[in-house]
């Protein structure tokens, strides 16, 4: 079980023991606040509370956990497309792929850096296919996978006008995709921002019962 | 100023004059007006960090779509580049000294004021043609369309902005309308409503609800992706 929690942590990009103390710093306050609360109001409902808030904490850190994780490899994928379109630039300005790879590390993030700087360390030492499919993997979409397959095949027959045409269309789909895509975040995005409108006009309507029933209190008590 | 901002201006003016009519307690009253004033100052600020971007990166993008145009009609990157340095703006070339006819100065120039991404790799695919030869306009054939997409998604990220905020905005509006009628048709006792602390409080909140969720729409809005620039 610890081995799983352990693998699950270093997958994610986080350490294991920082988290877990994390989520036990959480655990102890609920527990002390509950505790502390009960033996000052004299009412066991707080220790019930905060009972309950000790089950839901580390299903809410493994939400949080797992949207982190998905923002961080929607991150890596939109990088790599990025990256890909200098890519291509590249590519018809005359540098061979490796050459262009190359080149665009500087354009790439870190994270994006480091796995390219493998691939090119392996495709150093392996002229096959491995290496580009074991950076598609990375990325855990059949789309790169098939991507990463033209580019191997357009590096072993640069002139063969069927693979870059293979690689250009391949592209061209996930290009645009990904800024409809990333168009359509935007627009959700901003969406539920604009649903902010209605909690607002809930606190002035808040507002307004709260003066209502304070007038009502104070007519009652006056007379 | 961009419009954006003076929606924003024009949001803030309205709202902050219904809270203040509404709940005329100057303590609170002075609140609003600072938190306002604070808000504009802020935004200020970072909408003219974002229309300077903006409107920088239009014009880098218009420079290298001129330039590889430039290579329909000239042979030589010299030429090229003084063809399209001509639609530069004058603010951009205003330290410039125009005596450097040289190509390669007027690049080291740009290259410090266009510090994208885009500007550096079609620096490097004139270093390319400098050094190999060829056709410049086969060359940077995908550098071309790159460009065109990059200076469509600017216009759109530009106007779409406006009327995203207009919205946003219209529907807060109507948030303070209700409160703005519960003044107007509660006659009488309105006085008393208002008297009351909570309702000021909770008024309060609201308000300060408002500015945060404007601010953080800002934000959203004020991002651009698409616009990458070079890591030195």
């Amino acid at each position: 079980m610890m081995e799983k929690i352990k693998d699950y942590f270093e997958a994610i990009g986080k350490n294991y023991k920082k988290e877990i103390l994390k989520i036990l710093i959480i655990e102890l306050i609920l527990l002390t606040a509950g505790v502390g609360l009960s033996f000052l109001y004299k009412n066991i409902i707080y220790i019930i509370v905060s009972s309950v808030l000790l089950l839901i904490t580390p299903v809410i850190m493994y939400f949080l956990y797992e949207s982190s994780k998905k923002a961080k490899e929607n991150r890596l994928f939109n990088d790599f497309i990025n990256s890909l379109i200098y890519f291509r630039i590249y590519l018809e300005a005359g540098f061979n792929i490796y050459q262009a790879f190359n080149e665009i590390l500087k354009y790439s993030s870190n994270e994006l850096s480091e796995k390219i700087k493998i691939m090119l360390s392996q495709i150093d030492n392996d002229k096959s296919v491995v290496p580009y499919l074991n950076f598609a993997k990375n990325f855990n979409r059949e789309i790169i996978d098939q991507l990463m397959l033209s580019i191997y095949e357009m590096n072993d027959s640069l002139s063969d006008t069927k693979h870059i045409n293979s690689f250009i269309y391949l592209f061209d789909k996930i290009l645009e995709n990904n800024q409809k895509e990333q168009e359509e975040r935007k627009k959700q995005n901003l969406l539920s921002k604009a649903n902010y409108s209605l909690v607002g006009g809930a606190i002035f309507i808040l507002a307004i019962i709260v003066g209502v029933i304070n007038l009502m209190g104070s007519v009652i008590s006056g007379f | 100023m961009s419009k954006n901002f003076i929606l924003n201006i024009m949001s803030i003016l309205i709202s902050t004059l219904i809270i203040c009519y509404i709940i005329p307690d100057l303590i609170f009253v002075i609140l609003f007006c600072g938190i306002s004033l604070s808000y504009l100052i802020f935004i200020y600020f970072i909408d003219k960090k974002y229309t300077y971007k903006i409107s920088r990166f239009s014009e880098c993008c218009n420079f290298i779509e001129n330039t590889i145009i430039s290579f329909n009609f000239v042979d030589s990157t010299t030429a090229a580049l003084n063809n399209a340095k001509k639609k530069l703006n004058k603010k951009t070339l205003e330290n410039f000294d125009e005596n450097n006819k040289n190509s390669e100065d007027l690049l080291y120039f740009l290259d410090k004021h266009y510090t994208f991404n885009i500007f550096n790799i079609f620096k490097q695919c004139l270093k390319i043609f400098e050094d190999v030869g060829g056709n410049f306009l086969n060359i940077s054939k995908n550098l071309l369309n790159e460009t065109k997409r990059l200076s469509y998604l600017n216009i759109k990220t530009e106007k779409e902005s406006v009327s995203y905020l207009f919205s946003f905005i219209s529907m807060w509006l109507f948030a303070f309308l209700i409160l703005l009628v519960a003044k107007l048709s509660l006659g009488n006792f309105t006085s008393e409503i208002i008297e009351s602390l909570y309702f000021k409080i909770i008024s309060f909140c609201g308000f300060l609800f408002y500015i945060v969720s404007l601010y953080l729409y800002m934000k959203r809005l004020y991002k651009t992706d698409y616009i990458m620039e070079y890591k030195l």
